[in-house]
């Protein structure tokens, strides 16, 4: 989201990039006009998305594809699509766009890639089921969510190991930092919860009750609130920072996954899988805009939100 | 939820599936229009157990309260499934904050062809108040939770699975609400 939010403040137009799994697809969504623009055939099942907004590249994990589609964002074509002997699932770039990093489901690992070369540099284990990743704001430590494990990975990005595990509630699997840094965010989706990890310590400091199966978090830009999609009951939580706890609950159309801060428009983005649509929540009113459509089954898991300089 | 109180018992367990839910969610959509009003068919599916009366593909139906499943060990609502085929079905049935979901499940074990399944039953009401459309939507892994799952518990098979389950289902509550069945005892 850090590169959301330099993007935010010098381009004038910002797009989401929704992947649609049930057509292979992705939806390019200009927020300024509040509709699809462009609609881009990926490979098979795309799920997670990562953006480049130094680069003007988006990058799209094709889980049943086993591939990655690179989009380039003036032209909002594919470019390049990597082959990767990996289910990839959740990806993240880093902040000049020279590294990928990829979380391979089924083998219990973490791929890094050389974006410019589109070669593999890296395939080391990590936790059971990695989902979720996410970059510290200086790019110099990747968290992984693993989902089996029930915990997060610690990575030094410079000397690509594994530091150490936090463990975390029941099934992690989405993964967001604060704007300041400070904080990890890692939603729990057996646990229903949101475990708060202090990126100093690298210790858990809270532990936050949301709604029923929740999948995805993001931070406002100010990082005063979290919004938090719960697949299993079709609503996102709002949660209080400052006291740490769930002020409101606002429902929305069904099994919302991906999540995304808009911080120009301050609005929030939620792709709900079930009914194809891009819900827009205005970020101070709490209420629901009218909702985007876009293309069958979407989940656009991960920061998709990005724009052109 | 009414439910027969002959029908209630307390079992000791409701073992929370261990499998994690995989990265490729599959969904089907079904839906049916009927001419009764909505109370009629919220009626026929408030009575769990008259389900067999109106599924095809059920035989029996019993529903069970756990104290264990939920987290914060409150009561809740289990219904289990034996259909004709054989396979069977364990669903946690919740309630859901829109008043136009008349059913929310979610999978606690069974047979069925699938993991990680949720069913929504929503109503949709015409404006005369006579026709409802009612859509059932269910989100779900295939039974082996794998990409590439074996025959008989991958995508196509769940996917199929639910489908029938869901089109002879609401064509079989079709005809129970429109029709004198569901007058009948």
């Amino acid at each position: 989201m850090w590169l959301s939010l330099v993007a935010h403040a010098v381009c004038a137009s910002p797009w989401a990039y929704i992947t649609n799994q049930g057509e292979h697809t992705v939806s390019v969504v200009d927020l300024a006009q509040q509709k699809v623009t462009r609609t881009i055939s990926v490979g098979k099942a795309p799920v997670g998305v990562a953006v480049d907004s130094v680069n003007h590249k988006a990058y799209i994990s094709n889980v049943e594809g086993r591939s990655v589609s690179v989009i380039d964002m003036h032209s909002q074509q594919v470019i390049q699509t990597l082959d990767l002997p990996v289910a990839p699932v959740g990806l993240t770039v880093s902040r000049s766009g020279d590294r990928l990093y990829v979380a391979d489901w089924y083998h219990d690992a973490i791929v890094i890639l050389d974006t410019a070369s589109g070669k593999v540099l890296t395939h080391m284990g990590v936790g059971k089921a990695p989902g979720g990743v996410q970059l510290s704001r200086d790019g110099t430590t990747l968290y992984v969510a693993n989902r089996d494990s029930n915990d997060v990975s610690v990575i030094d990005t410079r000397s690509a190991r594994e530091l150490h595990r936090i463990p975390v509630g029941q099934h992690p699997f989405g993964l967001n930092i604060s704007p300041d840094g400070k904080q990890l965010y890692v939603v729990n989706v057996f646990s229903n919860t949101v475990s708060v990890i202090d990126t100093v310590t690298d210790q858990v400091t809270a532990t936050i009750a949301v709604g029923d199966h929740p999948y995805c978090v993001v931070a406002d830009s100010e990082g005063k609130r979290l919004f938090v999609t719960n697949t299993g009951e079709d609503s996102i939580s709002v949660i209080d920072l400052s006291t740490q706890k769930q002020i409101q609950k606002v429902r929305v159309p069904g099994t919302p996954e991906g999540i995304a801060f808009d911080a120009q428009h301050q609005q929030v983005l939620i792709a709900s899988w079930m009914d194809n649509v891009l819900v827009v929540l205005d970020a101070r009113s709490l209420k629901l805009l009218p909702a985007i459509a876009v293309g069958a089954q979407p989940r656009a898991f991960g920061q998709f939100i990005g724009g052109t300089h | 939820m009414k439910l027969a109180s002959s029908l209630l018992m307390v079992i000791g367990c409701m073992c929370t599936p261990l499998w994690a839910c995989g990265p490729d969610p599959q969904r089907v959509i079904e839906q049916v229009d009927i001419t009764a009003s909505p109370a009629q068919v919220a009626q026929a599916l408030q009575h769990a157990e008259w389900m067999p009366r109106w599924h095809p593909q059920v035989q029996t139906v019993s529903i069970h309260t756990s104290i264990t499943g939920t987290a914060e060990g409150a009561p809740e609502t289990v219904r289990s499934l034996q259909l004709r085929n054989g396979w069977t079905l364990q669903e946690t049935l919740r309630k859901h904050a829109d008043a136009a979901v008349l059913e929310d499940s979610f999978m606690q074990g069974g047979s069925f062809p699938v993991s990680q399944y949720r069913g929504v039953i929503r109503l949709k009401v015409a404006p005369d108040q006579q026709h409802v459309t009612v859509t059932w939507t269910g989100r779900f892994n295939n039974q082996a939770n794998q990409m590439e799952a074996p025959p008989g518990q991958d995508n196509a098979t769940a996917v199929a699975g639910i489908t029938a389950f869901y089109r002879s289902g609401l064509q079989g509550l079709k005809v129970f609400v429109e029709t004198q069945a569901m007058a009948s005892p």
